[in-house]
């Protein structure tokens, strides 16, 4: 919970820092055009969020798999927990894919207005708003937590059949 | 769940505990504890076999339904 907290906050910092820094042209947007290629600050702004939210969302994931991963060792697959860790494994992947979507959004908006003309560079993770291969990663761990939420009714009725 | 279990009135009966019962039907004290608590969700024919034949008595005298509590509870799923 502590660790959750600090990380928003330092988070939110970093992004509004460096959107600050970046919009009042202090650091020139192009100083962001590292090998990712961020693009101007109508485009790396949004992205920036969406890395910020993601790189939370990783981090959530790396933990419930580590839960689900300690369940397998300790030779319980269908622990009750797991299938809670799955849920919110593919709820994380939605809010990730969300705010994907929501950057793509705002970062065209942005570039609409107040970039003119010339094309514009986006990193690979605001190329296109859907990302079929994102969506069913999400859609086979949803499917996945059913499986095992199903799989932990069947093994307590087992467990509890004399 | 309206099952009702009346294990402990048929070893009070014959004066045996859970554990002799165990090791007469082979049946792990826990699973026994189980069913003797009704927190059991299903009975296999072989257990309730092997019980009847150690105790010398009927299905029906190990499980009874209970009409009233089926009435009292409202919306029970089943188990």
């Amino acid at each position: 919970m502590i660790f959750d907290i600090i990380f928003i906050l330092v988070a939110a910092v970093f992004y509004i820092l460096v959107s600050i820094l970046v919009a009042t042209h202090v650091v020139p947007a192009k100083a962001l055009n590292g090998p990712h290629r961020l693009g101007p600050w109508t485009v790396a702004i949004p992205y920036l969020l969406y890395v910020v939210v993601a790189l939370r969302g990783a981090l959530l994931i790396v933990r419930r798999l580590q839960a689900v991963f300690a369940s397998f060792v300790a030779n319980e697959p269908f622990a009750r927990d797991n299938a809670t860790h799955l849920r919110a494994i593919w709820v994380t992947l939605v809010v990730i894919e969300i705010t994907r979507i929501v950057a793509w959004v705002f970062a065209h908006a942005l570039t609409t207005v107040f970039v003119s003309g010339a094309a514009v560079a986006v990193p690979r993770g605001l190329a296109n708003p859907i990302d079929l291969v994102r969506l069913f990663l999400i859609f086979v761990v949803l499917i996945l937590a059913e499986v095992f939420r199903q799989g932990t009714q069947l093994r307590e009725e087992s467990d509890l059949t004399v | 769940m309206s099952i009702r279990v009346s294990l402990d009135k048929l070893l009070a009966d014959r004066d045996m505990s859970l554990t002799e019962l165990s090791g007469l039907v082979g049946i792990t004290l826990a699973n026994l504890s189980i069913l003797k608590t009704g927190k059991a969700r299903a009975v296999r024919f072989s257990t309730l076999d092997a019980l009847c034949r150690v105790l010398g008595c009927q299905p029906g005298d190990i499980l009874s339904f209970d009409v009233e509590s089926v009435h009292s509870d409202s919306g029970a799923g089943t188990g």
